[in-house]
């Protein structure tokens, strides 16, 4: 069984889109945005590939909620092997992109090969092309907006493109909120994902839709998000639910232990919620550092019709760190890679204690992917 | 009935689509800016976002141009411009007539689409957190931006 979200496989070496529908199982062992996309790079990385090859793969992913109202600037994560630490990497783009490209008829982007000129990819309803644009990559934002929504989609179109200043690359999207739009005000891209993108050639993405995104309780909806926004000058510390201060350190589960605040980061990857345009901490908020697993089950259900409860919840984000540790287990953490390789000894994180399909890979409904990571 | 006119302050807006999102869904159903009766506006030029609905003109080029007269003034809850989809063929000349590009035409339905107020409660005005979005007296209008205009000019002084 599968649902109306779509994966688009793309070959910029040959110019060629290959689309798949993201199965309802997917959608319930990862969400989507940074869950799916882990699972997609497993999947489709080759084994022990170099990052500034044309054989890296390179994911965008919109959140499982982008471009819904609750998250309609829901960031985009871009997810690769990087050079920078030669594991798994991702970087959040905030802003109407993700949504956008929702509305373009597309969940998850597999970028693959090397596109023999720079090139700006265009997503447009259900569409993708590729269009050469020399010398894009050297202009600031606001000229490669007026490039790219001039000759390509228009002025609905929203953009994620890459800029150089000096040898940083800086990832720049169609800002709202307090994102800036000038390159001199903007923290270079420390993931490494933007020089996996140069290395392919791609300078910008740029998406433009108009496919309406289905709503399965829109008065439902509406109501929850009003109560909530007129929670938000309510004090914090009355609004707190007790289950969020009860909640263990670490979450515990087949492949060792995993911090509550990286299962709740995951989290907000996988719902796309890193942008919600609310102050953090709000009454029954799922925004900033302080997702609450209840108000997060609660948007997905009225947006999607998907019953997850915070077992549920925290289950899926402990599969998709899970995941991502075990790739990069695979691709190597050698001793020399510093703080990353502690915190994985630390918590019982060694390929002998999780490399097992039996006690690790079956528990986690991750057994698919065996063949890949072992 | 009262007279009440939905203003929307560039300098405020932070462009985050709450509006648009809520009134497509209160509306359609689906998340499409596409069927939203508010628009917000990108303005690259001066990097600013201007949401943008029907103005509820006195002299209306939409009920002048509909050869169906399928377009009125409407005093229930408050003064507005309704269409009457009894009476409208889609035929879009009120879409041409538009002087601001606020009305929409749903092709599913065939047929076009307008900002009612919502009855006199826009939702829009509440999803607006940074309150760019206001249901205003017309008659007031003139007093907030003269007090604007006035804090402008007296900056610095004391008393």
């Amino acid at each position: 069984m599968t649902t109306d979200r779509k994966i688009a496989l793309v070959d910029l070496g040959r110019c060629e889109v290959e689309t798949f529908p993201v199965s309802m199982d997917l959608e319930q062992r990862f969400l989507g945005g940074s869950g799916v996309a882990t699972y997609l790079f497993c999947k489709q990385a080759p084994k022990m590939v170099d990052p500034g090859s044309a054989d890296n793969i390179c994911i965008v992913s919109a959140g499982y909620l982008s471009g819904t109202l609750s998250a309609p600037l829901g960031a985009a994560v871009l997810t690769s092997k990087t050079a920078a630490t030669g594991l798994m990497a991702r970087a959040c783009v905030d802003g109407p992109f993700a949504g956008q490209m929702r509305r373009a008829g597309f969940e998850h982007v597999v970028l693959k090969g090397r596109a023999e000129k720079e090139t700006c990819m265009l997503i447009c309803d259900g569409r993708i092309e590729f269009k050469v644009v020399p010398g894009l990559k050297d202009n600031g934002l606001s000229d490669q907006r007026a490039i790219l929504r001039k000759e390509a989609l228009g002025y609905e179109a929203q953009l994620i493109c890459i800029q150089k200043n000096g040898d940083d690359l800086f990832f720049a999207a169609d800002a709202c909120l307090a994102l800036s739009k000038d390159v001199e005000d903007m923290e270079p891209d420390k993931s490494g994902v933007a020089q996996v993108l140069a290395a392919k050639n791609v300078v910008a993405l740029a998406c433009s839709g108009t496919i309406a995104l289905e709503v399965k309780d829109p008065e439902g909806i509406i109501a929850y998000e009003k109560k909530l926004l007129e929670g938000i000058d309510e004090p914090l510390t009355q609004n707190r639910p007790e289950t969020d201060i009860q909640d263990p350190e670490t979450i515990e589960g087949p492949a060792g232990s995993v911090d509550l605040t990286q299962i709740k980061q995951t989290l907000m990857q996988c719902l796309g919620v890193q942008c919600l345009g609310l102050p953090s901490g709000t009454k029954n908020g799922a925004n900033g550092s302080e997702l609450n697993f209840q108000a997060a089950a609660d948007r997905i259900l009225l947006n999607t019709g998907l019953a997850l409860d915070e077992d549920e919840l925290k289950e899926i984000a402990y599969r998709c760190i899970a995941m991502e540790r075990i790739y990069n287990l695979r691709e190597g953490i050698a001793a020399k890679q510093g703080r990353t390789a502690e915190d994985y000894r630390e918590n019982g994180w060694t390929r002998k204690a999780v490399v097992k399909k039996a006690k690790v890979f079956d528990p986690l409904r991750i057994d698919d992917l065996w063949s890949r990571l072992k | 009935m009262t007279m009440k006119i939905l203003t929307s302050d560039p300098n405020k807006c932070n462009g985050c689509r709450m509006c648009q999102t809520a009134c497509a869904i209160l509306k359609a159903g689906v998340c499409n800016p596409e069927k939203s009766r508010i628009r917000v506006i990108e303005m690259d030029e001066c990097d600013r976002y201007l949401p943008l609905v029907c103005q509820n003109c006195e002299d209306a080029p939409c009920i002048a141009a509909c050869p169906k007269e399928a377009i009125s003034r409407s005093y229930d809850q408050v003064v507005r411009t309704v269409i009457d989809y009894n009476k409208c063929v889609g035929c879009k000349m009120c879409l041409n007539a538009c002087s601001f590009g606020t009305i929409g035409f749903d092709e599913d339905r065939g047929r076009p689409f307008k900002c009612d107020l919502c009855g006199g409660d826009p939702l829009c005005v509440h999803f607006c957190e940074p309150g760019a979005l206001t249901l205003k007296d017309p008659t007031m209008i003139q007093y907030d931006q003269a007090r604007v205009s006035a804090l402008k000019r007296t900056a610095g002084m004391r008393r």
